[in-house]
């Protein structure tokens, strides 16, 4: 537990750091705000100012991950990242990048119940019953949505049957 | 008075009445259901509630959040699996009833002290939210700047208990509410050419992502974990028996309400803290503290009465100062803005009916709660056959669907799942997310009332610190923030001193 703390702590600090610098280089180029001679805060005062403090905090997320467990400053734990359960959710992102656009061509109907009945089955639910439930339960929300409370779902391949 | 029965017969129109049962149902469904959260299922009714007017929505809203917080003490009690975090202390005694039988009669004390106790958070919230709003009327942007870093410190410290990474997470939610056109020059900051993100980002979609697409991240990593539990007991409901037993206890129902109302009252303690506290307290009164955690009726009137009663609390900072006591009252008030209206002080004054229909919704729901409660413990059984493979996939779809509907865009699907990894990861590091969604909600406030200030005095920061009531919002801010360390740097002074 300890050390996937300071593994945690170096990951967020480095993650700070990256952020904040981002933020400042992104921030330049945002207009100054003058009052007659004076500067004042203006649109990239906010964005800078906590960048400071992600630096700082950033600075002190390696400093405890370092002193915490010196070994794990330059070791990356690739068993970890690669295990059942990360792989199951790299699958589930990658399922959800394909599903966006699928509803857009094939509609919420047809994209959904694919997209259901594929998850379903990871889950371990029997074909058949993930099919019956996909399709009533999909059915049920675009009814639901579409007819109760006028929320229009792309129609997509279905579009010219309704 | 003529004005109260306008806006309770209003509430009573066919249009309101009808999405607000069925939001109490879907609240105690999504409660009910293990892994699932009060404020998930608060998320997930707000794109249902978009096309409805602004009090059949908030009705719809606020009645979900009343409903699922007791829902989550169902499968506390049936299963020793709470279905919100709010319902963890409910396990404790609730459990042990249903080891001897007797669940039935521990859901119902629990379902009567959850509306007794929320009715007493509206009647506070009630009596002390006007007058504050009225005091709140002397509050310049000096007093605003402090007071929603106040806010922001505040969830920090009572999220996990780890101070500096709720200051991260809280700035982060600071620097997620910059992007999209600047309010003073009209500038775009951090829309990388982003039409969709001229207005800032999507809130509801940002929330969907944050607790409910990372719940079901977690779920899915964990699917071995998944599979459905069964109750064997005979569900009966003991209404008389119920009551009898609270009118012999009606201060211990009335002093842990109270306890939730005043936890509930601070930015960042919510339902689940006020539910803990009350337990501990009623434990430390109690003449029999020993019977606590074996099946004993006090412990649970004292958590299931202060988890409702800590809901009206949260209100009281969220109407008064725009600032969430919450997740939940995060996402009403992220709702309320949807519909146009921005609470803080003026709202008191600008929208009286809306205050008036929020407080007859917030107490009509717990006469409400009682009804849709008991059928709700009654087919319970019958939900607890639908296995949680199941039901995750479509809480997956209903995230989806909900971040598209609010202005039908794709983008706000992208965004709700950028939110969804993101509140994984930072779960997975320990970083806690409510200050993340409260920084989301009270970054306008805090930015634009800094630069407001320092635009007002040419950059001089002293009047931050040298207005009254701002100095006294500032040094409670030091003493929360430092408190333990001033404390322990006197202790040690006052040693030395003996010493010498």
């Amino acid at each position: 537990m300890e050390n996937n703390k300071a593994k945690g702590s170096y990951c967020f600090g480095i993650i700070l750091l990256v952020l904040s610098f981002l933020v400042i280089y992104f921030s330049r180029s945002f207009p100054e705000f003058k009052s007659g001679d004076k500067v004042l805060p203006g649109p990239r005062f906010f964005p800078i100012l906590l960048s400071v403090f992600f630096i700082i905090a950033g600075v002190v997320e390696i400093y405890r991950a370092y002193k915490s467990d010196r070994k794990l400053f330059i070791k990356i734990n690739f068993k970890y990242l690669l295990n059942k359960g990360n792989l199951d959710l790299l699958l589930l992102v990658g399922l959800l990048l394909i599903y966006v656009p699928l509803i857009n061509k094939l509609g919420f109907i047809i994209g959904s119940v694919i997209f259901t009945v594929i998850l379903m089955l990871r889950l371990n639910v029997p074909l058949f019953k993930s099919i019956l439930v996909s399709i009533l339960g999909i059915t049920v929300i675009q009814i639901m949505f579409e007819k109760l409370f006028m929320i229009y779902l792309p129609d997509g391949l279905l579009s010219n049957l309704f | 008075m003529e004005e109260l029965t306008a806006v309770v017969l209003n509430l009573f129109s066919f249009e309101i009445l009808i999405p607000w049962i069925l939001a109490m149902c879907f609240g105690i469904f999504v409660g009910g259901t293990p892994g699932l959260t009060a404020t998930m299922a608060v998320a997930l009714i707000v794109p249902l509630t978009y096309k409805l007017s602004p009090i059949a929505g908030l009705a719809a809203i606020l009645g979900v959040s009343f409903t699922s917080i007791f829902a989550g003490d169902i499968p506390a009690t049936f299963l020793k699996i709470p279905g919100t975090p709010a319902s963890a202390a409910a396990v404790l005694d609730g459990y042990e009833l249903k080891k001897q039988g007797k669940g039935s009669l521990a859901l119902t004390i629990d379902l009567f002290c959850s509306a007794i106790g929320g009715m007493i958070g509206v009647l506070i919230l009630i009596f002390f939210a006007p007058p504050l709003a009225e005091f709140s009327l002397r509050f310049t942007a000096f007093e605003y700047f402090w007071l929603g870093l106040f806010g922001l410190s505040t969830s920090a410290i009572l999220t996990r208990g780890n101070l500096f990474r709720g200051m991260i997470s809280a700035s982060l939610g600071l620097l997620v509410a910059t992007i999209g056109t600047d309010v003073t020059t009209g500038f775009p900051r951090f829309t990388f050419g982003f039409q969709e993100l001229m207005g800032g980002i999507e809130f509801i979609p940002a929330m969907i992502g944050l607790f409910g697409l990372s719940e079901v991240f977690k779920l899915f990593k964990e699917k071995r974990e998944m599979s459905a539990s069964s109750l064997k007991e005979e569900i009966h409901l003991p209404i008389l028996k119920t009551l009898k037993l609270l009118i012999k206890r009606p201060i211990k129902v009335i002093r842990a309400a109270l306890t939730g109302v005043v936890t509930g009252a601070l930015p960042g303690a919510g339902a689940d803290m006020g539910a803990w506290i009350a337990y501990g307290m009623e434990k430390r009164v109690s003449k029999e503290p020993e019977k606590f955690g074996t099946g004993c009726i006090d412990g649970v009137i004292a958590p299931t009465s202060a988890n409702n009663a800590a809901l009206g609390g949260t209100w009281i900072p969220a109407l008064v100062f725009g600032i969430p006591g919450d997740t939940i009252t995060a996402i009403v008030l992220g709702a309320m803005l949807m519909y146009g209206l921005k609470p803080g002080p003026l709202i008191f004054e600008e929208n009286p009916e809306i205050i008036t229909s929020v407080f007859s919704i917030a107490f009509i729901s717990q006469i409400l709660l009682v009804i849709i409660g008991l059928i709700g413990i009654k087919i319970y059984g019958k939900l607890l056959k639908i296995p949680q493979n199941i039901v995750i996939v479509f809480v997956l779809i209903f995230s989806i669907v909900g971040s598209y509907a609010i202005r039908s865009s794709f983008f706000d699907i992208y965004v709700m799942l950028f939110f969804g990894l993101l509140g994984y990861i930072f779960d997975n590091l320990n970083v806690p997310l409510p200050p993340l969604i409260l920084g989301i909600i009270l970054g306008p406030m805090v930015e634009d009332n800094l630069r407001t200030g320092l635009i007002k005095t040419g950059g001089d920061l002293r009047p931050f610190l040298t207005r009254p009531i701002s100095f006294v919002i500032f040094l409670l801010l030091v003493f929360l923030l430092f408190g333990n360390n001033i404390k322990d740097f006197f202790k040690k002074g006052m040693g030395l001193f003996q010493n010498n």
